[in-house]
Formats: structure tokens, C-alpha cells, sequence
């Protein structure tokens, strides 16, 4: 019949299409995605009232700015490189495992780089972000160098729990790639955003950099911050900061209020001027009301009463 | 062909039909109807209404009815067939009280069924009918009945199943009393043709009408001729249907003699001529609609006229072995000749009508549009994953394609949701859903007076996809091909316009994050509109 003749064609495309589908449309993806940190989850604020700081502020105040800037600079450099491969959808689906590429990295030329990320089933991903040179000849697990290393563990909420990551740059050096974070060795963070107050820890160690061998080699930072806009900074410098031979650890630990006002103490633990101490307050504009540098007698202003009352986080 | 079981019966009535006179020496009153839908258990005929307006038109160009003295019914009930009937009853009986002679046409295409007319969802009892043409205050009653069974009305005195009588034409002015003609036997139904675009009979009466049935070549044709001419063609025609040959019946009861001129082709200067040196065969002129206006059986040893309105017809002459094919215009007022030599040879498959062979099925369109609900079964799925829809729909569907009754139908739907992903590890992913829909579906429909319910198969092409409130989250997307069966009713509203209520259930594969089976409903409503 002519319309059995006009209907096999349609009816064999029809057979023939029936169930094929494509996509990224996986609410397992969401899962692994969720559990990688963010800028946010990870980067320390203090509080400002504009983008210039004044040259009247206090110093330690300005410091510890400084030091702000330095940590969210660090954070930024690796969560920029989860950020690149988060931006693709996983490259393979396995039950509780997703694998994003291998893609020739941009910025590591001659070199694939690739995401692993396994979750248990209930609470705990890890993930591994790893560097192998294009063409490599083994399977495809192997020969990677993970540079990357991280845990999060799940406690209810978008991206809301606790998480550590370590970087490791002495393999890639070794094979001759440069993982593009400057003269960083080692890192370990680790973070804790399920519930206030959030804290973040930074633990890092650099290698020495011969057009600066002055700047610091060893650095911890720790950094906690309220629901209401309080926190804290604490930081640990081990380089050669003080005027000297000796190589010198310098703590600061800085306290705020939301409201803006705050405190630093800093000390020095060793090196040239072990011992030497300073603490300043400052007021909600930042300006110093409370001064204490015994070797610098003359900065000092004000009396202890005049520091703010700053909870501990 | 198409057998449907349409009749039309064309009842035409009238002492139209001249005496051996000429056609306005008669007053000549018609009524006319048309109606393509019989009742909720009969199912719509397709040109019940365009076989009436094409009897309309041809009485009022070469029948001599004025049109103040005609009415043309279309899909109206048995009250206004029977109020028409009325005032022509009125009128014949004004005239016939001046002295004037009265010919009364009746002329119905349309269902019947169980010995009634079927006018809709009203009835009209043919006994009762054609007790009251008997009695109408007009010199000559003439009723052509198109519709199944019709002839039912000419089982009594004077019936004939063949069209070998002769009524002598000398006084036609003296001929009173009543003519019936029916389209089909009393245990026959009445055939449609998608192709002529009517009711074989009434297709044959009109290109009789028109001037093919003018066997004596005196430029009129006679109610006789007609019927001649209706009833060698129709059962021609159908003798290798489905549903069987089917034969007209011929049923008069005249008081003296007379030969009813119904048309007056020769008084007209436009149409089509067909010189004697035209070769003899059967041509077939075709209407810009694709429809066949007339059919003409030229003979060798004569010539032909037909009076056809102005305009553009093709001209199409079969061969056993090729089709000769060609355009004619027909200017107002004038009288186009048809030059055979300027035809052109053209293959079969180019026939446009009245092919061995070719699918007789005419193909329509109809359009819709309205709102489609979509919704998985599976709850997880429907409320993390793929959310319940509302989406705007829009349906092309091409009817009697493949064959008749089957609609070829394509649609695009467009819609969005919101939903949220609720995640094992804790926390809720808000996210925009949006969705595209191509469908290809197959359907069966059973046509009725008003709801025509169908069912079917479709294939869709779901291409989904979602963004999320959380701008570091990729947007994400799937496609696939969802098979389904569909099932609906279809109400008419009007003669072209529908309410459509359908339901979908479909099957869909999701793959992603692991094979599972998943299906969904979907339930629409549309407006549709038959081009």
C-alpha cells in the first residue's frame, strides 16, 4: 500500500532515535559541585569604609589589611583553579565519582590537567587535582601528579560544613611544570563554614625566592569571623622582617567588632628584636586610640581602657 | 475513491424543469440544502455543503431560479429546511393563483438514516417529506434526495433503478405532478470523492447540468438528460468501490408530457466549447481548489458545450498511456474554445484527479493552539529533578495523508518551571527549568457529528534545560526522544473551528546520572482551525 510505503522511513527513524539522550543534567553533579569551596567560603574580611586606606590610620589596623589582602591573594590562586574546571560539567559519571577532563591546561602548556572527585554516599568528598604531561602513555589513572588535595565533609546546607585542602608544588617542580602558584611549596587549608563563627586556617610554607630573600618563608594565618561581623586575624610570619641577620617570627593577632573597631597585638617571637611587643586600638574609623610601642615611646596615645571589648571567636 | 456514506440527496424540486419551453417561461422556486453533519451516530460528511451551494449556483446561472426565489440551507436543522420549504410553498401558491406556472426544485445532499433525512441533530421523515411534495401548490415538484438509502423515496409507483425512459417534449407546459430523484438504491449508500470534492452523484448531475448532458446538443439540458447522464457516470464511477456500485433511482408521477428543461447552457455566452474535432473522451476541468468542476464525456460525432463560471480550470484528458493536461480560461461573458493540440503529454503521476492507482485521500491542514501541563509520575523525579510544566503549545496536523481518518501531526510546546534539587549531603539547589517539545505524532480519528475522539502514537523531542540561582553552577541540559501514545476528543465548535482535549502519556529514558525509566503525563487543550 502506498502508505505503508510512506510510513517505513518514518517509522524506522522513529525506532531508531527512540531513547537516545545526551545532556549534563544530573543532580549528582550539583553534589560533587556543592562540596568544592568557593571564594567566599574561604576568603577573610575586615571592615572597611572605602577602598583607600587612610594614611592616618592606625598601623597595625593597616597591617593587618595588608596581611588580609596577602591570604585572600593566596586563596584566590588555587579556588581560581577549582573555579576553571567547576565552570565545565564532569567529563565522566561513575556511581559516586565524577572525573573533569583531562584538559590541556592553559596555563601549564604540554600539560592535561584533571579533576577526580569521590564521595562516599553520605557526608564525606574528596577530590584531587592532578598534572600529566599530554601524549602520557599509561592508563588513564596513572602518572597523574596531584598538586590539589582536599576533603569537605558535608554537614547539611549548600557548601556548608567543613573542609581541608593541600597543596603540594615539590613533585610538579620536580617534573619541570610550573603549577603557576609563585613560590608556595606547601599549603594546608582547612575551613569550617557550617556554622558561626566560620574559621579558616592557612598554614603555609614558600620557597626561597632569590630576588626577595628577605620575604617570609613560613606563614600561618587563622582567621574567624561572626554572624554579627566580628573577627579575628591571627598571623605567624617566619622570614627575615626586622632590620638584621637573624631570621625573625613575628606574630599579630587583631581582633575586630562589625562595627569596625579593634586591636592588634604583635610580637616578636624570635630573631633581632625577640621580645619586642606593640599593641594599638583603633575606633570605628580606624584611627588609632590607643597606642603602646615601647621602642617608639613617643607614638604611644591613650590609655588600655580606651581598646574596645572584643569577644573571643 | 472514497465511499462515504454520504448522500446527498439532492431534491430539487421544482417544475424547474421546463416544458418544452424555455426556461423562464417557467416561475422557478428551489430550495436547497446542504448539511455534513446527521447526528451523533453518523460521522461528518466532507462536501454535503458544497454540493448544495454547486446545485445553488448552477440554477441560478443557467436554471432560470431567481435568486430571490431560492434558499440555500447550510447545516441548518429540519425546522429551517421545513420554514424554506414553506415560503416556497407560499410563493408557488401566490403565482399559481396569477396564472403563473410553477416549478417547484428540492434538492438535499446529506445523511439519512432510518428512513429520515438527517439534518443535523434534527430528522425529517422522507415519507412525510414526500407526502408533502406530492401535495405542493406547484405545477411540477422536483426533489433529488443525495444521500444513502435515498432510494427509499422512489419504492412505489413509477420507480426506476436505471435511467432508460423517455418522457415526450412536446407539451411540457401541460406536464404536472411530481419527479424524484434519488442518488442511491433503497439498500445502497451514497459515495463521496475527496477528489471530485463532492458526492459522486451530485458531481454528475452538476457537469450534467453544466452541459455534458446534453446529449441532443440542443443547448438545453433536460431533467431527463441529467439523470441519464448522473446515473451512467455515478455507476461508473463506483462500480470497483469499496462499498459497491451505486445507482440512482428515478421515480415521476406526471400528468401529461412534458421534458423538464433544467438548464439552459446554450443561452449563455461564457464557458467552455469543445469543438467536434476535439477527440472523444472523458475530460475532466479542474478549479483553482483542485476540485473537478465538471467531467465531460465528448463524443466523436459531436460537439460540446459547458457552461462553466469564469475563471482558470485545468483541463485534463486521460490516455491509457499518459495524461494529456492544460489550462483554459474562461473570461467572463465569453465562450473559450478548447484547442486539444495545445494539451500537453504529462505522466500519470502528475494526475490531479481520477487516477488508477492514485491515493484518493486529499490532504488538509489544520492549526491549533493552546496549553499543554506536563508532569512525571515518578515524585523524586518530578520534584528535584524534571518539575511539573505548564507549557504554550502550537499544532500543525495534516489530515488523510498517509490515508484516510489518519492525521500526521506536529507540535511544538514551550514552557518553564522552577524547582530546587534537594541534595543527599544536605542543603536545597534552586534552579529555573525550562523546556522545548517537538512532537511527531500518528493518529486515528473517528469523525462524528461533534466529537471526533482519536488516538495514536507520538515520538517528542524533549530538549530541557536548567539554570541555577548560584552563578558558579554550569547551566545544564538534556535532549532526548520520548515515545508516547495520545488520546483525545476533538469537539466542533464551528464548521472549521474545534476545541481540542488531549492526554499524552509518554515514556522517557534519563541517563545522566544513571539509566532510569521514567514516564510522564501530559494533559492539553487547544483551539484548532481546519484550513
Amino acid at each position: 500500500m502506498t502508505c505503508n510505503k510512506r510510513l517505513v522511513p518514518l517509522l524506522l527513524i522513529a525506532g531508531g532515535l527512540a531513547g537516545a539522550g545526551c545532556g549534563n543534567y544530573s543532580n549528582e553533579d550539583l553534589e560533587f559541585m556543592q562540596a568544592l569551596p568557593e571564594k567566599p567560603d574561604l576568603t577573610a574580611v575586615v571592615p572597611v569604609r572605602s577602598a583607600v586606606v587612610l594614611a592616618s590610620s592606625a598601623e597595625l589596623y593597616r597591617m593587618t589589611r595588608d596581611v588580609v589582602v596577602i591570604f585572600n591573594g593566596i586563596v584566590d590562586a588555587f579556588v581560581t583553579i577549582i573555579d576553571t574546571i567547576r565552570s565545565y560539567s564532569p567529563t565522566t559519571r561513575h556511581p559516586n565519582e565524577r572525573i573533569w577532563g583531562p584538559f590541556p591546561s592553559k596555563d601549564q602548556p604540554g600539560w592535561n590537567i584533571r579533576m577526580l572527585m569521590t564521595f562516599d554516599g553520605a557526608t564525606v568528598f574528596t577530590y584531587h587535582i592532578g598534572f600529566r604531561p599530554i601524549g602520557f602513555a599509561g592508563g588513564e589513572d596513572d602518572g597523574w601528579i596531584n598538586v590539589i588535595n582536599g576533603t569537605f565533609l558535608a554537614s547539611g546546607g549548600a557548601r556548608k560544613g567543613t573542609g581541608s585542602l593541600d597543596i603540594t608544588t615539590a613533585e610538579a617542580h620536580a617534573a619541570g611544570m610550573d603549577p603557576g602558584l609563585g613560590y608556595l611549596d606547601t599549603l594546608t587549608a582547612t575551613y569550617d563554614n557550617h556554622a558561626f563563627p566560620i574559621a579558616v586556617d592557612l598554614n603555609f610554607t614558600n620557597l626561597p625566592n632569590p630576588a626577595k630573600p628577605d620575604d617570609p618563608t613560613q606563614g600561618i594565618y587563622d582567621f574567624a569571623a561572626d554572624e554579627n561581623g566580628n573577627g579575628s586575624l591571627s598571623f605567624n610570619f617566619t622570614g627575615n622582617s626586622i632590620l638584621g641577620p637573624a631570621t625573625d617570627v613575628v606574630q599579630v593577632t587583631s581582633a575586630w567588632l562589625g562595627s569596625g573597631e579593634g586591636r592588634s597585638d604583635l610580637q616578636v617571637v624570635s630573631g633581632d628584636a625577640a621580645g619586642a611587643h606593640e599593641i594599638q586600638c583603633w575606633d570605628r574609623l580606624f584611627q588609632p586610640v590607643y597606642t603602646d610601642k615601647p621602642w617608639s615611646p613617643v607614638e604611644d596615645i591613650g590609655t588600655l581602657s580606651d581598646c574596645p571589648v572584643i569577644p573571643s571567636l | 475513491m472514497r465511499c462515504r456514506c454520504l448522500i446527498a440527496v439532492t431534491l430539487l424540486l421544482s417544475a424547474g424543469v421546463v416544458r418544452a419551453a424555455r426556461a423562464d417561461e417557467l416561475r422557478r422556486l428551489a430550495v436547497i440544502a446542504g448539511n455534513d453533519t446527521g447526528g451523533n451516530d453518523t460521522r461528518p460528511l466532507l462536501y454535503a455543503r458544497d454540493d448544495a451551494k454547486k446545485v445553488y449556483d448552477i440554477l441560478n446561472r443557467l436554471g432560470g431560479v431567481r435568486p430571490e426565489d431560492a434558499s440555500l440551507i447550510l447545516d441548518g436543522t429540519a425546522h429551517d429546511f421545513l420554514a424554506a420549504l414553506g415560503e416556497m410553498e407560499r410563493r408557488a401558491r401566490d403565482a399559481t393563483q396569477r396564472g403563473e406556472h410553477v416549478a417547484l426544485f428540492v434538492y438535499f445532499s446529506g445523511h439519512a438514516k432510518d428512513g429520515s433525512l438527517r439534518l443535523g441533530n434534527t430528522q425529517l421523515p422522507l415519507e412525510a417529506l414526500k407526502s408533502r411534495l406530492a401535495q405542493a401548490p406547484a405545477d411540477v415538484r422536483i426533489g433529488i434526495f443525495d444521500s444513502c438509502r435515498s432510494g427509499l423515496l422512489t419504492r412505489t409507483k413509477g420507480a426506476r433503478k436505471a435511467p432508460a425512459f423517455e418522457v415526450e417534449s412536446k407539451s411540457a407546459r401541460d406536464a404536472k405532478g411530481l419527479v424524484i430523484l434519488t442518488s442511491s438504491a433503497s439498500d445502497e449508500d451514497s459515495q463521496e470523492s475527496d477528489l471530485i470534492g463532492g458526492s459522486y452523484f451530485s458531481h454528475h448531475l452538476a457537469s450534467g447540468l453544466l452541459g455534458s448532458a446534453d446529449r441532443s446538443g440542443d443547448g438545453r439540458v433536460t431533467l431527463f438528460e441529467a439523470y441519464a447522464y448522473a446515473y451512467d457516470r455515478t455507476v461508473a464511477d463506483t462500480a470497483e468501490s469499496a462499498a459497491g456500485a451505486q445507482h440512482p433511482t428515478f421515480s415521476y408521477d406526471l400528468a401529461g408530457n412534458g421534458d423538464l428543461v433544467l438548464t439552459d447552457v446554450g443561452g449563455r455566452h461564457e464557458g467552455l466549447y469543445f469543438p467536434r474535432a476535439v477527440p472523444s473522451g472523458v475530460y475532466y476541468l479542474v478549479d483553482t481548489r483542485g476540485f473537478v468542476a465538471a467531467e465531460v464525456v465528448k463524443n466523436a460525432d459531436a460537439d460540446r458545450r459547458i457552461a462553466l463560471a469564469p475563471g482558470r480550470y485545468r483541463v485534463k484528458r486521460r490516455l491509457a498511456d499518459r495524461l494529456r493536461v492544460g489550462e483554459v480560461d474562461i473570461a467572463r461573458g465569453q465562450l473559450a474554445t478548447l484547442d486539444e493540440a495545445r494539451l500537453r503529454d504529462a505522466p500519470f503521476a502528475d494526475d490531479p484527479v481520477k487516477g488508477a492507482g492514485v491515493n484518493l485521500a486529499v490532504t488538509r491542514w489544520s492549526l491549533g493552539v493552546g496549553g499543554t501541563y506536563q508532569s512525571i509520575f515518578d515524585a523524586p523525579s518530578r520534584e528535584s529533578l524534571f518539575p511539573a510544566t505548564g507549557m504554550l503549545a502550537f499544532e500543525a496536523q495534516l489530515h488523510n495523508f498517509f490515508r484516510r481518518d489518519w492525521i500526521w501531526a506536529f507540535d511544538l510546546a514551550a514552557g518553564s518551571a522552577a524547582g530546587q534539587v534537594d541534595l543527599s549531603s544536605g542543603g536545597l539547589v534552586p534552579f529555573h527549568f525550562s523546556e522545548v517539545s517537538l512532537g511527531m505524532s500518528m493518529l486515528v480519528e473517528w469523525p462524528h457529528a461533534r466529537l471526533t475522539p482519536f488516538v495514536g502514537g507520538r515520538l517528542a523531542l524533549l530538549l530541557m534545560n536548567r539554570t541555577f540561582d548560584d552563578p558558579t553552577l554550569p547551566e545544564q541540559h538534556f535532549s532526548t526522544l520520548s515515545p508516547g501514545i495520545v488520546g483525545g476528543l476533538k469537539l466542533r465548535i464551528y464548521r472549521d473551528l474545534g476545541l481540542l482535549v488531549r492526554g499524552r502519556v509518554h515514556y522517557l529514558l534519563y541517563n545522566v546520572d544513571e539509566n532510569r525509566s521514567l514516564g510522564y503525563w501530559e494533559l492539553a487543550s487547544a483551539v484548532s482551525y481546519d484550513l
